[in-house]
């Protein structure tokens, strides 16, 4: 069962395209991470899935229904941007929202009143929006989100502005959601969250996929660059070798990032006679390296829908078992058959 | 359809809770209230009484005109607009015997303010005597007129007794043919009182409480849309509601505070015009209220609330495209400047609710709420065809522009930075959305 399938969906603003032909497809019950640099499209895709504003063209599917008004009641959405009715008192905001939601008014107003309580903002349901800190008007505006326990929730940049302890709260929300059987989705440039938190992510880079699926495939799919070498000797000569990008130093350790398409095996080769090697470790890259490499550093390369690395002529990757064969270059996901991706995702 | 009225509910109370809205609701019943106090307390102040006098030139008249003046209260003051105007003789003054002296030294009096007038009669060249009115302040004729009258009587009297002899006959001449106004209404024939002025100049002023309504909610309209926008609630809200649903309910919530405000207003005029004990206020306010039967009062409510959406979602939706009051003002301009000829013609269709240019105004939508609410009550009243006509185009335009503003809404709503121009506007106001 999907939560949300997206099918050649497009928007443009203008001349700028900033949603192209995008095909996604959301498990229900996931806890999806929608990844990518500012600008990239997170926002507008989301808000398509909202009917905040419509696709140019391709379908939306949300919970099983195309029609947004038979499901608004079903979503809460968290925008990027935090707005509340300055000179409503804030109880009184969290229940009309719950009321927009198809709430009777007194049931918004119980649950907003309970929700306020289990925040620990029990004494301030009566103040003014206005009078509330800012940290305050974000889990208020997290409570009005969640007021009418919306079955699929959106939260666009969650944890953006709030401290550490209330970024906890709001994680502990987003699990607790998951664990009841529902669906989260939320949009984030902070790596280590997606990465702590998603079981499933999509990155999106100018308005298009280049990648999404299960967190640990495409961790285990992506190309293995980063190698941590401890030796005795001295290690020097490593960063002039031709496929060695750069070199970082932590004192005892070296991080070596190898260019794309190159070989860990073979920098063991080169080593090996010259120092003594105590630790070789090929380590799994970590989301922001994915990310950076997927978001600027090498823009010929692309990971296909099913969230395996292809790298345009360049030999396969040997530390990515299971990567198919390196197709043409031309076989880039804008060549790539529409709605490919999605139904394999789970 | 639950979500709009939630919508329009919270939107009404949060346009009745403001400052404005109470300043506004107020304004009008304190101005009333001090409109109808101040006369009464300034007629409640005592005033000194002026002091005038005459004197006879021809010395055929004097003792007559003064017995006459003494007959209209002279001695003790006659009142007039609230004024005492009081007698006093010239032997009183001590005057000089020389009439050019005496006339000098009488101007002396006025000039100081010891008079307040003095009148001479002279001999007339071509007519029985001349009466001639000395005063700092021409512009009080209520005396003048009054003292005329008096030496008019005495004067001509004086003169025709010998010719005519028969005292009922001459009085009659005198007095002249009497001139008396009658009001024709659906009850026959009444004699004419403020209350049928009142009458017909209702409509006008419930008119210019629709005009008024809809200039201070345009305000408040844009102002709030383009909080929405700039706090950025409006996100949530569309997450939660239609775009349309929305700005609809916005506008149904704005146009029952606005009628709010008209029964606030209508209400405390009518306890103003009841409970004050003032015969003129009395009639006016009757007037006022003869004026309404049901089926009028049913227009009138009909043709306010649905002319006032039809300005309101006007004004909302160049609210949505805006992020500060001041961008506005451009796209505002061409609105006043429309909203602005019904006010100016208003007299003019009062006073010929039948003309061509009047029917032609009926059916033109920005016009036809003004212009149509003159109508009804007028003489003649507007044909019932008309009404119903003009009540059909204000329906389907108010629709077509609400949803005209509802796709500029959608649009507009979520978009910063510069303000589109009027053809960009017109181009998203015909897009299907």
């Amino acid at each position: 069962m999907m939560a949300i399938h997206l099918d050649r969906v497009r928007k443009t603003f203008g001349s700028h395209v900033a949603v192209a032909d995008l095909s996604l497809a959301i498990p229900r019950g996931s806890l999806y991470g929608f990844i990518g640099p500012n600008g990239a499209g997170k926002t507008t895709t989301l808000r398509m899935i909202v009917d905040i504003i419509r696709p140019d063209s391709g379908t939306i599917e949300v919970l099983g229904e195309r029609d947004p008004a038979v499901i608004r009641t079903r979503i809460g959405y968290l925008p990027e941007e935090r707005g509340m009715y300055k000179k409503m008192r804030s109880l009184e905001f969290v229940a009309y929202i719950g009321m927009l939601k198809g709430l009777r008014p007194a049931d918004a107003r119980d649950r907003a009143a309970s929700i306020i309580d289990r925040f620990g903002l029990g004494d301030w349901g009566n103040a003014t929006v206005d009078a509330l800190s800012k940290g305050m008007q974000q889990k208020m505006q997290f409570a009005a989100t969640i007021v009418h326990e919306p079955d699929l929730l959106i939260l666009d940049e969650p944890f953006s502005g709030l401290d550490p302890v209330n970024i906890e709260a709001i994680k502990d929300e987003m699990l607790a959601y998951r664990r009841a059987g529902r669906t989260v989705i939320f949009s984030t440039h902070m790596m280590e969250h997606a990465e702590r938190l998603c079981d499933a992510l999509f990155m999106i880079h100018q308005g298009q996929k280049v990648l999404d699926g299960p967190l640990e495939r495409i961790k285990s799919n992506a190309p293995r660059r980063a190698v941590r070498l401890s030796c005795y000797g001295d290690a020097e000569f490593v960063r002039h070798l031709p496929y060695v990008a750069r070199v970082r130093e932590y004192g005892q350790e070296l991080e070596i990032f190898l260019v794309a398409g190159s070989d860990p095996q073979q920098l063991l080769a080169d080593i090996v006679g010259k120092v003594r090697v105590t630790t070789f470790d090929i380590s799994e890259p970590s989301l922001y390296d994915i990310f950076l490499e997927m978001a600027g550093v090498d823009r010929h390369e692309r990971i296909a829908s099913d969230g395996s690395l292809q790298v345009a002529g360049a030999a396969p990757p040997l530390s990515a078992p299971g990567a198919p064969m390196v197709p043409g270059p031309g076989d880039t996901p804008e060549s790539a058959p529409p709605g490919s991706g999605p139904g394999e995702v789970s | 359809m639950q979500r709009v009225y939630r919508v329009a509910q919270r939107e009404y109370l949060a346009y009745v809770r403001t400052r404005t809205f109470l300043v506004s609701a107020l304004a009008l019943p304190i101005s009333l209230l001090l409109a109808v106090a101040l006369p009464v307390l300034m007629e409640s102040m005592p005033k000194p009484p002026r002091t005038f006098t005459l004197i006879d030139e021809t010395g055929r008249y004097e003792a007559a005109v003064v017995a006459g003046l003494m007959q209209e209260g002279a001695a003790q003051g006659i009142a007039i607009d609230s004024r005492e105007y009081r007698y006093v003789s010239p032997r009183q003054l001590d005057l000089p015997p020389n009439p050019v002296s005496q006339r000098w030294m009488l101007e002396g009096a006025v000039r100081s303010g010891e008079l307040f007038a003095f009148f001479r009669i002279s001999p007339g060249a071509k007519s029985l005597c001349e009466l001639n009115y000395f005063t700092a302040d021409p512009s009080a004729e209520g005396l003048a007129r009054i003292v005329r009258r008096v030496v008019n009587r005495i004067a001509v009297r004086e003169d025709l007794l010998p010719l005519i002899h028969d005292e009922g006959l001459l009085t009659r001449f005198i007095e002249g043919v009497p001139l008396k106004t009658h009001a024709v209404t659906e009850t026959g024939g009444e004699e004419a009182t403020i209350a049928h002025v009142a009458r017909a100049y209702a409509p006008m002023a419930f008119v210019y409480l629709l005009w008024l309504s809809v200039v201070m909610m345009a305000g408040h309209l844009m102002t709030s849309t383009i909080e929405e926008k700039t706090s950025r609630v409006i996100e949530v809200l569309l997450s939660s509601v239609s775009p349309f649903e929305f700005m609809l309910g916005k506008l149904i919530g704005l146009a029952a505070a606005g009628m709010t405000m008209i029964l606030v207003w209508i209400g405390s005029g009518f306890l103003a015009f009841t409970a004050v004990q003032n015969q003129t206020m009395h009639q006016i306010g009757m007037g006022i209220a003869s004026g309404f039967s049901g089926v009028t009062a049913f227009w009138f409510l009909g043709f306010f609330f649905i002319g006032f959406l039809f300005f309101a979602s006007l004004f909302v939706g160049i609210g949505s495209v805006c992020n500060t009051i001041r961008e506005t003002q451009n796209l505002t301009q061409p609105i006043m400047f429309v909203l602005v000829i019904p006010l100016i013609l208003m007299p003019f269709v009062t006073n010929n609710p039948d003309h061509i240019i009047v029917v032609i105004a009926s059916f033109f939508p920005p016009f036809t709420p003004f212009v149509i609410m003159n109508r009804i009550p007028a003489s003649p009243p507007a044909p019932l065809w008309q009404v119903v006509l003009a009540a059909l185009l204000m329906v389907a335009s108010t629709w077509l522009m609400i949803r005209a503003a509802g796709r500029v809404f959608r649009i507009g709503v979520l978009m910063y930075g510069k303000p589109p121009t009027l053809p960009e506007l017109l181009r998203w106001a015909r897009q299907s959305g």
